[in-house]
Order: C-alpha cells, then structure tokens, then sequence
C-alpha cells in the first residue's frame, strides 16, 4: 500500500512525458512495418537457406508484434495513471484546502492533527463547537483514506501492466501486423474502475469521487449509474445523470414483473385471494406511476436534479432538487411526512418547493446578497399511510416512530453528502412537516451540518430537548398554525410550542413592514401556501435571513392541554 | 387514550384539509375547468409577447436602463390547486433593469404596464409595496395568473400563471 505522504508527492508530469516518449517509440516501430514486409526472402531463392531465412523473419515479426503490443498497452497505461494522478491531485489539493481552513494538519502517514489555535470558547456553545470539529476531522480521515485506497489501485494497476510488459506477456492475441498488435495491446493496458467504498460515508464517496478521472466518471454515469445515483456524498449533477440513466431499466423491470403478476392471477382461480400477488401488483402499478410522476415533475421548465431513485422498497422513494445544489448559496431539505408518496405528492410538492425557491431567492434579491436557492422534496423514505392496515399492522405505522427512525437513518447522510460533495459548504436547512419533522428531528440528532431547521405542525421532534437537535444555537424554528391539533399532540416527544430555546414563527395574517400583506395559514396542511405569512417565514430562512422572520409563539387553546408537566418528561 | 385521539384527530384533519380552491371539485370537474383556458403553450407565447412590449416601452418611454436576463428566465412546476391532472404553472421572469425608477416617473410606468397588461385580461389589484423609492404593484387575470413590477434597487418585472393543461392534454381531452 502507498502511504498518503507519497501521494501527496505524486506528479502527472513525468507520466504524462513518458507517454510522449512512448508514443514516438511506439511509432518508431510501426514505421518498420513495411522495412520488415521487404525484408522478406527475395524471389526465386529457394532451399535450406531460404527456409532458415524465412523462419527468422517470422520469428522477428513475431517477436515484433509482442514487442509493439507490450509498449501499446504500457503507453494506455501511463496515459490513463497521468489522468488519475492529476484527478488524485485535485482531491489531495481539496483535502488539504479543508484541512487548512479548518486548522487540522494530515501526517505523512495519513494521521490527522487538530491544529486549532487556543482560544477561549462560549461554554453555552462548547459542545457545538467539538461537534463540528469532529465532522470536519471525520471527513477529513475518510477522504485520506479514499485517496490511498485509489493511490493504491493506480499504482497496483501500473506495476501489474509493466511487469506484464517487461517479461513480454502482453498477447499480440494473433496479430499478423503490427499496427493490429498496437491495438490488441492497447486494450490490456487500461486501468481497472475502482467501485465506491463499501458501505461508505458521505465523505468517503465524496472522495472516491473526487479522486477519479473526467473520463471516469463519464464511464461510470453511463455503465454504471446504480453506483451513483443515490451515492450521498456524490455531486448533485452527476446523481442527476445516472438516476436518468436508471429510469428505462427500472420501468422495464417494473413493466416486466407486472407482466409476470398478471399472468400469475389470470392463472390462479381464486386471483390473489390466497396469495400477495394482487397487492404485489397494486405497488408496481404505483412505482409505474411513480416513474411517470417523476418524469413529468423532470420535464417541467427550470433546473431539476434527481438526486433518488430507490424502487426496492413496498413504495417509491425518490428525491428532486428545484435548483441546483451543487451550485447554490442556499440549499432546504423538505421532508413530509403521513400519506407522503412520489405518485401522489410529488407534483404538489414540488410546486411547493418552486415557489418557496422562487419567494426566497426574491426575498434575497430585494434585501439579502442576491444568493442562489435550491430546494429539495425529499421523498426518501416510508412515510406512514393512512390505509386500515397501513395503521394497524404496517411496521411504518404512523402510531409509532419506527419509520421516522428508519427515515433518518437516511435523511441524515444525505444531508451530509450534500457539503460533502462541495468544495465550499451552502448555508442548510432542514424543513420537516408534520411526521416528516419527527424524521426530520431525528436525523439531526445527528451530525449532520445543517445550519437552520424548520419544524411545522409537528407531533414531536424525537426528543423533549431542543439542544438535541444538533443546529447551531437559536437555529431551530417551530411554526404552528391555527387549528392544527397535530402541533399539539407531543406524541413523539413534547409539544415544540413549548420547547425552551425554540424560535416560534408565525402563520397569522400580517402586513410586514414594507407594507406587504400576507395571508394566514390554518390547519394542518396549508403551511407552504403562497404569500402566507409562514411561506415567507420559511422563505427568510432557507435564504439565511432569519432576522427578518415574523415571530409569533403560534399558542392556542390546544397548547394549554399540551403543556408538559415539569418533571414528567 | 392519547393515541387514540393522535391518530383521530390526524384522520379528521387529512380528510378536512382539502381546503385549496381544486379540492373542492372532483377531478372530472377540475379537468372541465381546466378545458375551459387556453393551453399553456398559447399562455407562454402571449405572456412572454407581453412581457417583452413592456419591457421595450418601459426603457424607450420611461427611460430605464436595459433589461439584464435572468440565467433560469423560465421555470415551472405542475399544479397544487389541480393536483394530478397534469396541469402547469410557469413563471416568466425579465429579470432586472439595474437601477431604481424614479418615484416621480412611477405613475407613468404603472400606466404603461396597466394598459399592456389589460390586453391579456390583466386587471390592477393593488400596490403590494408603496413607499418613496421602493414600490411593487400587482395584476391579475381570471386564470389566477399574477403579473409584478415593482421597483427598489432595481426594476423587476415577471408573470406567475394559473394552471393549465397542454396542448396535447387538451388534445386527448381527459386527465393525464
């Protein structure tokens, strides 16, 4: 294995050079092609002599082949190692730009160092502060350790092709000229593709990524695009590619085991009475319209990302981005929550999210810095249903937290893939609705980097603590409206009305204080309505202006039956 | 007992919260509704027509700087209103004429763009912003289409639609 000092050491140059040297070789000896084809036995010459003469030249032609196939493949080989050294470069380069911001030094030997100067820290904001450099510290490591993985795979590559080389087994595999055995030398001498990590972190297939060559990737998104279409830590616009490249295979499978269910039916006298094939086949159906729904939310005018795609599951997941995230100053996650499906709520949230996107980048261009928006549905997990049986005897119930559990086993690192596919971390947001905020209030619980969250009528973010969720302090912000009882269940921790160090945002009717009027939002569900006022309070702090958010504790008849009893949570 | 209300009450408020201006219709009806206007190519042309004519009459007349695009002047999205009948939103954006118009030219500007904007059945629904230097006004069409021009660092002007079907949904004549 290469240490990652060497790495670091690592020049495209000198390969690059060589293979210029390589080349005029290589065509040295192609030059002698026809110098051999009239070396042959002249006319007329007849006996032992010419027999001997003529074995030796097509000993030598032979002994050519091989000879031009060995410097054919050694010449693709440095060729294709100058191109991954220069893309390892880049990622040491980004690795050690991170180290440097952030005052973390990376050893020879791949250790990291925290570097930080000693100063005197908030003691209220300490734990944050070791949070975030334990994030920085942790991608940090994961990137060394793909960059020696990949510095490995290159040099092993390398030296299996010039041994091969060198003792001339590289095969002319029959080659009668030598510009055929160029060729089939040619096509030994590629690099192998190196797949993700396994099980890999954000930070781990961000640097994976990073490592491999322009040309990689372009192979990688076209041959292989189930490698990277829902790969967290990946850029957005690369996910986008692979994930359309998925979408004729996966509608094909769909289409096929359709055909399959159908045939089964027909055949069994008692259809799906005794067996799962009837419901087996209502959810392909809905993964069918799934694909549909999200073709058409893809072709809708202005930049689209499909950054999931996931059909394994009883239902659909996929995630799509209004904007771009790999470009974007500012980048919200919304996750919804109970009776959420990418066949039946795609489209109304994604209009959503096109008008929050577009009242926040206004509200940036009229009184913020004019940054860029990119909002997200992130449809990525089983929300609960609200079926008989999606209730009563469904694992994702809605009456339990197991499927915000699972959701945030998920959401969390796709947050975190989000900064760790970028060079320079947006501003982030989490927004979480209804069972999508318990999702939501779970995930962050971890570390994830997301600098603001809103929470909207929800029965519980997971925890009774708003210093579990893990925002830097005062980021958290709780919106409930009137006549939402949801808000005031506190089912799945306390009711967030009355979490202390909680912002609450308004959804009353009001005139802000350029004079423009904002509608209120009742209910449960109205909470993105355009030009309400709690719209806009979402939209001042996706776009990082949440000083400029309406504030209102939004409490109601409902909070007073919700006030926990101190000493009971 | 506080799961038993938890999961009532969050029935009760799925089946009443279809309170948005579709909801209230079936779907064969929001479709008859959405048959009634013009699809949303015809929409685009005549709106992006529109804007364009105020765009020039607005420099010419007014004397405001030229308009700078926006990078993503077109964006879209279906329907909330007409959920799952293929309907369409789009919103035009001129992006901005660098600049603040001055208040003593912004009744004359107003003007200009209430007269173009009747020609699409565009009506004045009011000052959104009203102060010294910084002013937005609104439009309206029967389609809840919404045009905005304002003013305060700089001139903006754009159109957000109603719903509408396509031409080839119109064509097909039942919900996509």
């Amino acid at each position: 294995m290469v240490a990652y000092g060497d790495i670091r050491k690592w020049q495209s140059g000198p390969l690059d050079t060589t293979v210029g040297d390589l080349n005029k070789r290589c065509d040295e000896l192609l030059g002698l092609s026809d110098e051999l084809a009239a070396s042959g036995t002249p006319q007329g010459w007849s006996g032992k002599g010419a027999d001997a003469a003529r074995t030796k030249r097509e000993d030598l032609n032979n002994r050519m082949e091989r000879l031009v196939a060995g410097v054919a493949a050694v010449r693709r080989a440095m060729g294709e190692a100058a191109d991954a050294v220069e893309a390892l470069g880049h990622a040491v380069r980004e690795t050690e730009d991170i180290a440097q911001r952030n005052h973390f030094v990376i050893k020879d030997d791949g250790s990291i160092v925290d570097n930080a100067p000693d100063t005197a820290h908030d003691p209220a904001h300490i734990d944050e502060y070791f949070r975030e450099r334990q994030r920085v510290q942790t991608e940090l490591a994961d990137r060394v350790e793909q960059a020696v993985r990949r510095g490995t795979d290159v040099d092993n590559d390398l030296a299996a092709i010039l041994s091969r080389a060198e003792k001339g087994e590289v095969d002319d595999q029959g080659a009668t000229t030598l510009q055929a055995a160029a060729t089939a030398g040619a096509k030994q001498g590629g690099l192998s593709t190196i797949e993700p990590p396994k099980n890999g972190t954000p930070w781990d297939n961000a640097g994976w990524w990073d490592s491999l060559s322009e040309a990689e990737r372009k192979r990688i998104i076209a041959d292989h695009p189930d490698w990277v279409g829902n790969l967290d830590g990946v850029p957005g616009s690369a996910r986008d590619e692979a994930n359309r490249n998925r979408i004729d295979d996966e509608r094909a499978k769909l289409e096929a085991r359709k055909r399959e269910l159908e045939a089964d039916l027909d055949d069994n006298w008692f259809g799906g009475l005794f067996t799962n094939a009837d419901a087996e086949l209502d959810q392909v159906k809905a993964k069918l319209e799934s694909l549909d729904k999200i073709e058409s939310t893809l072709a809708q005018p202005g930049e689209r990302q499909l950054l999931l795609l996931n059909m394994s599951n009883e239902r659909a997941e996929a995630a799509i981005a209004n904007g771009n995230i790999d470009t974007a100053d500012h980048v919200a996650v919304f996750t919804p929550g109970l009776t959420s499906t990418v066949n039946g709520s795609m489209e109304g949230y994604d209009q959503s999210m096109s008008d929050l996107r577009h009242r926040s980048e206004e509200e940036l261009a009229r009184y913020g810095d004019g940054g860029k928006v990119a909002t997200v549905t992130w449809i990525g997990y089983q929300a609960p249903q609200l079926s008989a049986h999606g209730v009563l005897f469904d694992d994702n119930t809605v009456l339990d937290d197991h499927s915000a559990q699972e959701g945030a086993k998920k959401l969390a690192p796709f947050l975190n893939g989000i900064d760790a596919s970028r060079a320079t971390d947006p501003h982030m947001t989490a927004l979480g609705h209804s069972y999508g905020s318990t999702t939501t209030g779970i995930a962050l619980q971890q570390n994830t980097g997301v600098d603001n969250a809103v929470f909207y009528g929800s029965p519980g973010l997971g925890t009774n603590n708003v210093d579990k969720i893990n925002v830097p302090t005062g980021g958290s912000y709780y919106i409930e409206a009137r006549n939402d009882p949801v808000g005031d269940f506190g089912y799945f921790g306390i009711d967030p009305s009355h979490m202390d160090g909680m912002n609450h945002a308004s959804a009353k009717e009001t005139t802000l204080p350029d004079g423009r009027h904002l509608s209120e939002s009742t209910g449960h569900s109205a909470y993105m309505a355009d030009k309400s006022t709690s719209q806009y309070n979402l939209s001042v702090v996706v776009g990082g202006m949440p000083e400029r958010a309406v504030r209102d504790d939004g409490k109601g008849a409902g909070d007073i039956l919700s006030w926990p009893i101190p000493g009971t949570y | 007992m506080r799961l038993v209300g938890f999961l009532l009450c969050t029935v009760l408020l799925l089946v009443g919260a279809c309170d948005s201006k579709g909801g209230s219709m079936t779907k064969d009806e929001q479709f008859a509704e959405l048959m009634k206007r013009p699809d949303i190519e015809q929409v685009e042309a005549d709106y992006l027509k529109l804007l364009e004519d105020i765009r020039t009459e607005l420099v010419s007349r007014i004397g405001i700087a030229p308009w700078i695009p926006k990078d993503e002047p077109i964006t879209g999205s279906g329907c909330g209103d007409f959920p799952n009948i293929g309907g369409n939103v789009r919103r035009y954006s001129s992006g901005h004429s660098p600049g603040n118009l001055p208040d003593a030219k912004w009744a004359d500007a107003v003007k200009i763009v209430e007269t173009a904007a009747a020609r699409q059945g565009f009506e004045l629904h009011g000052a959104v912003v009203d102060r010294p230097n910084d002013h937005e006004v609104t439009f309206g069409n029967d389609y809840g289409a919404e045009l905005l021009f304002g003013t305060a660092a700089n001139t903006t002007l754009s159109i957000s639609t109603g719903c509408h079907l396509t031409r080839a949904a119109k064509e097909r004549g039942t919900p996509g």
